[in-house]
């Protein structure tokens, strides 16, 4: 199965925060929680030192080589994971295993081919282009992302039984949610992450609960992702999305300021009939989709919806679905769906 | 302490627990430590994620409200579990006015315009209170149009492989699309 083809979230996968609690309190300590400490922004506040936190971020999101758990939750669904980051000479290779619920892992390897294993299957797909951290590219971007969003020093605080530093990022205008993050005050590692809504309200949450630096490759690492794969399983790669050149006449008129185009994507349509443009927009922090596709007779999408913490906007362009997604604010999805036009040259189609 | 001890506790701070099983488990929360510990736990984490904690952590808790719980007579009131009326944990009521879905396989709230017709008076009646109105060129001014709930299983499949591909392909500060994958790895 082909991760573009859908994926049915059943029940059972749904880990709500309950009993990720109940399982987390075997695994963690009271001492080792995150004590985050809300202290005012501080005076003397500059934009070196921001810049010195998020250089220190991108540094350690690469070059690091850290064991840790952390909880994410997303709206109301929480599970816990182990992550085991390994930079070395070999390069960069990564495993995320799930603590909760059904068996998922994920292992990439230094070329950002990613096998990921469940209960019932295991596929290997193609990340080269996406697993990329941001964070490891955001201070390379800070001056645009500046324009649209403000940084400010939130003080220090605790996370995972380590001193870290606060970090507010607050959207300058209503089309952008905002984040909190905490940062490992030895290493600039991100402890601790919040994507917050206009009221302030986190939509999404990464939280580790224990973090520590390695100085070799533990065995965990060794072991394939096989060791616990089920029989049966596709060991092909996934077909690979396949990247587009420019927008292919697939334009948007009008976006909220700062939000470009940084892929397009083809990939196999919902329900496996041709293709479907994905078209990624970001102003450097948040990301928006718009997906594309021809109407094959399906009921289309029309209007504003959300689907968890993300918003969603349908429209009919050019006997096409526009579907806009994203984790941000109604208006946004709305603007760039009610924006998009199909324009060939020598006018609109 | 068995974990089918830990979700009792759980279950108490859910107030999922029926009152004769919160004062089994009270006491039995006198006779062990551990127990204690746990509970002292399970606050921390929720409060951790709501970023409730205070400046100072006292981590000591468990020790000392032994003596105190030692010395109590009965089940103090304010420990009578809430009633059955949610199964959302406590932590998570800051969140029940988001009308965000339960999940995100679960129904859409959506206000699509379903084969291009319009809603139907009835549907509108489905509709909440409109919210105050807001500046026409503000962003969310869109809510001002109340959503309505579809249960259209066609719509609910196409959003959530929209909402796959958009997890999975696009970057976030918040969470490296790995993480999203893991947390939704499609098990079939």
């Amino acid at each position: 199965m082909s991760l573009s083809q859908p994926a049915r979230w059943k029940a059972g996968r749904c880990f709500f925060a309950s009993h990720a609690l109940r399982r987390l309190g075997c695994l963690c300590g009271a001492s080792l929680l995150a004590a985050m400490l809300s202290q005012p922004a501080q005076a003397g506040d500059s934009a070196a030192e921001i810049r010195l936190w998020f250089d220190k971020m991108a540094h350690s999101s690469q070059k690091l080589s850290y064991e840790g758990t952390f909880v994410y939750r997303r709206g109301e669904q929480m599970t816990s994971m182990k992550i085991i980051h390994v930079a070395d000479e070999n390069g960069e290779r990564e495993r995320l295993i799930s603590l909760d619920g059904p068996m998922r892992e994920i292992v990439r390897d230094s070329r950002g081919m990613a096998r990921i294993v469940t209960d019932k299957k295991a596929m290997t797909v193609d990340n080269r282009g996406s697993t990329r951290s941001l964070l490891s590219k955001m201070s390379e971007q800070l001056d645009q992302i500046e324009k649209y969003y403000a940084f400010s020093m939130g003080g220090d605080s605790r996370a995972a039984n380590r001193l870290a530093r606060i970090i507010n990022i607050t959207p300058r205008d209503a089309y952008r949610y905002g984040y909190r993050v905490a940062l490992d005050q030895q290493t600039g590692a991100l402890l601790q992450s919040d994507l917050l809504n206009e009221h302030g309200v986190p939509l999404e949450q990464v939280v580790f609960i224990t973090f520590e630096l390695l100085d070799k490759v533990p065995p965990a690492m060794r072991e394939p992702a096989a060791r616990s794969e089920p029989p049966n399983t596709q060991s092909a790669p996934s077909p690979l999305p396949h990247h587009l050149q420019g927008d292919e006449g697939w334009k948007i008129v009008k976006a909220p300021p700062g939000f470009l185009l940084a892929e397009h994507y083809r990939h196999p349509a919902a329900h496996g009939h041709g293709f479907m443009n994905h078209m990624v927009f970001t102003d450097g922090l948040a990301s928006v989709s718009v997906f594309i596709e021809k109407n094959r007779g399906a009921a289309p999408f029309l209007g504003v919806s959300s689907i968890g913490v993300a918003n969603a906007y349908g429209t009919r362009v050019n006997d096409h679905q526009v579907t806009v997604v994203g984790e941000v604010p109604v208006g946004t999805v709305e603007m760039i769906g009610k924006s998009v036009k199909y324009q060939v040259e020598g006018g609109a189609k | 302490m068995t974990e089918k001890f830990n979700e009792k506790i759980s279950a108490f701070m859910d107030g999922d627990l029926a009152v004769h099983e919160a004062r089994q488990l009270v006491e039995e929360m006198k006779q062990e430590a551990a127990a204690r510990v746990c509970w002292e736990r399970y606050h921390l984490i929720g409060d951790a994620l709501k970023n409730n904690l205070p400046g100072v952590m006292r981590h000591d808790l468990a020790a000392r409200i032994s003596k105190a719980v030692e010395a109590e007579p009965a089940l103090p009131a304010t420990l009578v579990p809430r009633k059955k009326t949610t199964a959302t944990p406590s932590f998570f009521k800051p969140l029940a006015g988001l009308a965000v879905a339960a999940s995100v396989a679960a129904i859409a709230v959506v206000s699509f315009d379903m084969g291009g017709a319009s809603p139907t008076a009835e549907v509108r009646t489905m509709a909440a209170a409109p919210p105050p109105a807001l500046p026409v060129n503000h962003p969310q001014a869109a809510l001002v149009a109340a959503p309505l709930v579809v249960d259209e299983a066609a719509a609910q499949s196409r959003l959530e492989n929209y909402l796959v591909n958009h997890s999975q392909y696009s970057t976030s500060v918040v969470v490296q699309p790995a993480v999203r994958m893991v947390g939704y790895a499609p098990n079939e």
